[in-house]
């Protein structure tokens, strides 16, 4: 009786704050956390460096940093062989790590947030399998969208098949009511069916066309040249400020989709629109290099544990740490066995599946 | 006279399931607070959502004399802000940046977001929390508040936006009872120092009596009643809509009370 009585008098909480913080002190503090996320931002730049730097001098036929130097600024006076390694060899190969690495990053980042699920990413969700399957036909039987150039038609095939996945999933989650596990089972199956439908071209296909395929079932670099980088650049070049526009919008579905919605975000248009970068990312990524797996799962997580779930430096954060795990692996790849460099996407899924399982472990302990 | 909030003949179906049928309601005035009651499935969350323009809806709903069946998405809901109950789990923001997003998700507002620090709304999220006696909880990441202090958050957030219409679904469960008085009396407070045309849905009848200045109650998608709380409740009216045998009665300050004594027999 005497909290009623209590309550019945007041107005104001009854219970004071413990302290309050003054409106200066606490604009100042969130400055000070903006700083600091750039700072991050910083520090992962120039964590790339560092590996592009590492990843440029490591390889079965040494490279000093020294040489290395030379041979980039002055490659016309540099002996034939170096300039061969250095400018087509290690180079493609390296940049491509940083550029498929922030595609894959960019591409997991969005894709979270737009299924609402931490285990969404171009990989574990099918987009990859999907793309794969759609450059298997393009390889082994020769089909592709009409009035594509046939030198496209291993990427858009990749594109085609990475979209159709990336909306049936979108679908499922929305329209079919599934819950976010019923989502991964949903990918998972993806992943599986395309899998073996490439298991099947691959089954059918010519000695030469399956030594194609091999490559995309493994995911590697050793394919990068410099006209696939340019395109892969370019796109990233179109991706990136159309994410970076919806950072706000994006943020705000994190606070669930009804929220958003009230707060005047267009969630469908929203969604539909990230898919679509995500398909282009992924797409791109698989024709290029194959599937690599984790990149786009494991580095949305870094990207968040670092600087939280606002967009506007969560998605540079994601993509930047993409680009710096990618990099060390391709790094690893040439230095785990001696004098061979195995596919990065073993090395990869190696690093990612351990994570891969800790994500699911804390994901299940909440739910 | 166009003053308000006016909804007629409103109606709304899940597929062929109609949850509610042909709503008709007087004006909900600005700077009132009107508590959404009935039992469970009654239409209350389906009423708020289509006034927010999150479902589809039949008929017309107008705002200071504004028809808003026709207004985009963004127009809408520069006026109306709809607060639902949850929020998803493992969010990874802090208080302040979800009063952010919040403010800067619309693509047709005015005030842009500015820079990367955001300097004139972080002053105005600053000052909103202080209002709201939560600024201490400003760094706090939203998935490590209570539930009371996340209902805050989320208050603020709606806030933030200096919406016309507020409609909160049921801010006050799995509240103690500290947080819901506070929620409730930093709604009526904000209501009437902003004008807002404020609906919440709540369960609790002591509450609504207490803290809204109207009641409408719902059963099936339809208005059992509608009116001041100490008039429109009484135990026919509760009979009618919960099924219980229930006293309205005044305590020693002349507040009334809702008293159940059992189910109805039917």
């Amino acid at each position: 009786m005497n909290a009623i009585a209590g309550l019945q008098g007041a107005t104001a909480p009854v219970v004071p704050p413990l302290h309050t913080t003054s409106q200066a002190s606490l604009q100042q503090a969130y400055r000070r956390l903006a700083g600091l996320r750039l700072l991050v931002l910083a520090a992962l730049a120039t964590g790339i460096v560092a590996a592009l730097l590492l990843d440029f001098t490591t390889g079965p036929s040494g490279l000093s940093l020294a040489q290395l130097g030379e041979t980039l600024l002055d490659a016309a006076h540099a002996p034939p062989a170096l300039r061969v390694i250095v400018w087509d060899i290690r180079m493609p190969y390296a940049l491509m790590a940083v550029a498929v690495g922030l595609a894959l990053g960019l591409a997991g980042a969005e894709m979270q947030t737009v299924l609402a699920n931490p285990l969404a990413s171009p990989f574990t969700l099918g987009l990859s399998s999907a793309a794969a399957f759609g450059a298997a036909l393009a390889i082994v039987l020769d089909w592709s969208l009409p009035g594509i150039p046939a030198a496209w038609a291993v990427p858009a095939n990749a594109f085609l098949f990475a979209m159709a996945s990336a909306l049936l999933l979108d679908l499922v989650a929305r329209w079919g009511g599934m819950s976010a596990t019923g989502v991964v089972l949903f990918g998972i199956a993806l992943v599986f069916s395309f899998n073996a439908l490439v298991s099947l071209l691959q089954f059918v296909a010519t000695a030469e066309a399956l030594q194609g395929l091999v490559f995309w079932t493994m995911g590697s670099l050793s394919r990068a040249t410099w006209p696939k980088l340019a395109v892969l650049a370019v796109a990233l070049a179109v991706v990136v400020p159309f994410s970076l526009a919806n950072a706000w919008r994006l943020t705000a579905l994190r606070l669930g989709e009804d929220r958003a919605a009230s707060f005047g975000v267009d969630v469908r248009r929203l969604r539909l629109g990230a898919l679509l970068r995500i398909s282009l990312l992924a797409a791109l990524s698989v024709a290029f290099v194959g599937s690599i797996g984790f990149i786009g799962l494991v580095a949305p997580h870094i990207a968040r544990r670092l600087v939280g779930d606002d967009h506007r430096f969560y998605l540079p954060a994601a993509a930047l740490t993409g680009a710096l795990v990618l990099s060390l692996a391709s790094v690893a790849s040439k230095t785990l066995i001696g004098g061979v460099v195995i596919p990065v996407g073993i090395v990869t899924s190696l690093v990612g599946i351990p994570f891969f399982l800790a994500i699911v472990l804390r994901t299940r302990g909440r739910a | 006279m166009s003053a308000g909030l006016h909804i007629a003949d409103l109606s709304v179906a899940y597929g062929r399931r109609r949850v509610i049928g042909g709503l008709t309601l007087p004006a909900l005035q600005p700077g009132t607070v009107t508590a959404v009651l009935g039992p469970n499935g009654s239409g209350k969350s389906t009423l708020l959502r289509a006034l927010a323009g999150l479902v589809r809806s039949g008929g017309s709903v107008s705002l200071e004399g504004q028809a808003l069946e026709r207004a985009s998405l963004a127009e809408r809901a520069r006026r109306i802000v709809y607060l639902p109950q949850a929020l998803p789990a493992a969010v990874h923001l802090r208080v302040i940046e979800s009063l952010l997003a919040a403010r800067n998700a619309s693509p047709h507002d005015a005030r842009a977001g500015d820079g990367l620090r955001a300097e004139s709304a972080v002053q105005e999220a600053a000052v909103l929390l202080q209002r709201l006696g939560i600024d201490h909880l400003a760094m706090r990441h939203l998935d490590e508040l209570s539930g009371g202090q996340a209902q805050l958050a989320g208050l603020a957030q709606a806030l933030i936006r200096q919406p016309q219409v507020l409609l909160l679904d049921e801010p006050l469960s799995a509240l103690d009872l500290n947080h819901q008085f506070h929620v409730m009396s930093l709604v009526r407070e904000e209501t009437a120092r902003h004008r807002m045309v404020t609906l919440v849905v709540l369960h609790d009848l002591g509450i609504a009596l207490r803290h809204a200045d109207r009641v409408l109650v719902l059963r099936d998608g339809q208005r059992m009643a509608d009116g001041p709380p100490a008039e429109a409740i009484d135990p026919a009216l509760l009979a009618r809509v919960y099924g219980v045998q229930a006293r309205v009665e005044r305590c020693s300050r002349g507040l009334p009370q809702v008293i159940v004594d059992g189910l109805s027999t039917r």
